[in-house]
């Protein structure tokens, strides 16, 4: 399989109040051609800053650095790439989908904006092309539906017509930001499954953020788990998922409640650490039932298990 | 019996989309009804749209049904303090001009119970296991879990006999969902306050509820014992509902 993208060694500073905080450091991972990579985690792990920094979408004076960012053959030298590659190279759909459309112009407005400015169709060809492409995310009576505007489209819909957009400017890589969060489970499914079709039929390299684990379950064939900004368990999606080495990780799947689940869900006891604050050692260890002596002293590296899982743990080391 | 909710219908006027458009109507409900008794879980299930929330804003009489009554049980004196909603989003639930503790005090003023505020909050706080810190702080602060905390504080703080949370957790990471699904567990053993959970998920209904109503396009299409329900589903909703959970498992 081709690799589309590579990443090394990936740090984010974003501003805050009293200067640069870290929200990501050492993120290293690979997506190819056709395949979905699942990133799981809590809420402010760092999952949506490391895909922001992919597009160059992060707020001004955010501070990206990288030993290597490769993207089609093509190394990039600075930050500055990312924005370039965005478009036409890398494509980014977001969780809340209306708010990432225009509420002024109708859809069909908006998608031939797209197609003439991404692949300088004119006018009547992009119209075309622009049915062609509402037709092909699963919307019906696409003639009428091009000249609704956001508000008149339900949640699911507006998900698809933000789905065609970035179909429009034929990707090589597609960043799915918990696209499907907020909809329903059977929505969630036929977005799921659209984006799933599309990435075989188009080659798209998915990274998928999303923090129902059920879904990654179901669409993911690789998975990287983060907390507190690094990754700390990657590799096959079944063995992450199904069979994870990581306490974290392990934590996290337990909490989901099943129709024969006890009365009293586990739940991971404190909160996600601050980025301001970090604990010592391994991030994790204030609120793992695991830890070692060593935990807080320094940050684990990370491990290649034999099945080749990577996992980021002192429990892991030997094996 | 704690509520009984009897022929309830609502429908709504919605404006055209430009102003020369004519308003239609739009029945959001249609003949539902239902009743809950005193400490039990209700589970209420459908897809988005199905008209959930509209019936938990109708439950907790934040608007007028159309057709329709709620009746009340003996042990429903107030019914504005008695059944407090939970909603969605935990970042609209507060108003960031005020701290947490100032929110949680509101509704005690309203309800004509300012004199045992601080008790009561202290209470509310120590049955969510949060801080009474936490009270300083402005709602922009607190992370999602401890913001839906702090409002099943405030719903907990009147002394409810019902809780209506619609999909309380449906905003929030898996293990914060855990500990709050563990909590209303909880408060419904110690209290015994009474449970309508809204959700789409049925995994995490099938683990609060006692008993199930399932929802489509405005009714109620099926009710009964939850391990019933989703062990033998007789409306096509519900079956597609279970097949597309299914489908995750």
């Amino acid at each position: 399989m081709k690799e589309t993208l590579r990443v090394e060694n990936l740090r984010v500073r974003l501003p805050q109040a009293k200067g640069l905080i870290w929200v990501c450091r050492d993120v290293s991972f690979s997506l190819f051609e056709g395949e979905i990579l699942c990133c799981v985690g809590e809420s402010g792990c760092g999952k949506t800053s490391t895909a922001l920094a992919l597009t160059g979408l992060l707020p001004e004076h955010s501070r990206i650095s990288f030993d290597r960012l490769v993207f089609d053959g093509e190394a990039a030298r600075d930050a500055r790439a990312c924005a370039r590659w965005r478009g036409r190279g890398i494509a980014h759909i977001f969780q809340e989908a209306r708010a990432h459309l225009d509420p002024l112009f109708c859809i069909g407005a908006q998608l031939r904006e797209t197609l003439t400015q991404t692949r300088g169709l004119d006018d009547q060809a992009a119209q075309k092309e622009s049915r062609r492409l509402l037709e092909r995310v699963g919307l019906k009576d696409v003639p009428d539906l091009e000249r609704f505007y956001p508000h008149q489209l339900s949640g699911g819909m507006n998900q698809r017509v933000l789905i065609a957009l970035a179909l429009a400017c034929a990707p090589r890589v597609l960043i799915a930001d918990e696209p499907t969060t907020g909809l329903d489970r059977n929505l969630r499914l036929e977005i799921a499954d659209l984006i799933k079709k599309l990435a075989a039929e188009n080659g798209w390299a998915v990274f998928w953020i999303t923090h129902d684990i059920r879904l990654a379950e179901t669409i993911a064939d690789r998975a990287l788990v983060m907390y507190a900004g690094r990754i700390v368990e990657e590799g096959g999606a079944e063995a992450v998922l199904k069979r994870p080495l990581h306490p974290y990780t392990q934590a996290l799947l337990a909490c989901r409640p099943g129709r024969d689940a006890a009365d009293r869900l586990p739940s991971i006891p404190g909160e996600v650490p601050d980025f301001r604050c970090l604990p010592s050692g391994c991030a994790f260890h204030p609120r793992c039932a695991q830890r070692l002596q060593e935990c807080d002293r320094e940050i684990p590296k990370n491990t290649v298990q034999p099945n080749g899982q990577g996992v980021r743990c002192y429990l892991r080391r030997n094996t | 019996m704690l509520l009984t909710a009897e022929h309830l219908t609502k429908v709504y006027r919605v404006p055209g989309a430009l102003f020369w458009q004519p308003t239609r109507s739009l029945t959001a409900l249609k003949d539902v009804s239902l009743r809950i008794g005193e400490g039990e879980a209700l589970g209420i299930v459908g897809v988005s749209g199905c008209g959930k929330t509209t019936l938990a804003h109708l439950l907790c009489r934040i608007i007028r049904p159309t057709s329709g009554r709620l009746c009340y049980g003996p042990a429903i004196h107030d019914p504005g303090r008695d059944i407090q909603l939970i909603s969605q989003n935990p970042h609209d639930a507060f108003d960031p001009s005020l701290t947490v503790g100032e929110s949680l005090e509101e509704p005690l003023r309203i309800h004509g119970m300012a004199r045992e505020r601080q008790a009561r909050i202290s209470r509310a706080l120590a049955d969510v296991r949060l801080d009474t810190d936490i009270g300083l702080r402005r709602p922009q602060s607190l992370s999602g879990g401890q913001r839906q905390r702090a409002a099943l504080a405030r719903a907990l703080a009147c002394g409810p006999k019902l809780l209506v949370c619609d999909e309380p957790t449906s905003a929030l990471d898996l293990s914060i969902q855990a500990d709050i699904l563990n909590n209303l567990a909880e408060l419904r053993e110690k209290r015994g306050v009474a449970l309508i959970f809204i959700s789409h998920d049925l995994d995490v209904v099938s683990h609060v509820s006692d008993r199930i109503c399932v929802m489509g396009s405005g009714i109620i299409v099926e009710e009964g014992k939850t391990r019933d329900v989703l062990a033998h589903p007789r409306h096509p909703v519900t079956r597609a509902l279970i097949d597309g959970a299914a489908q995750f498992l």
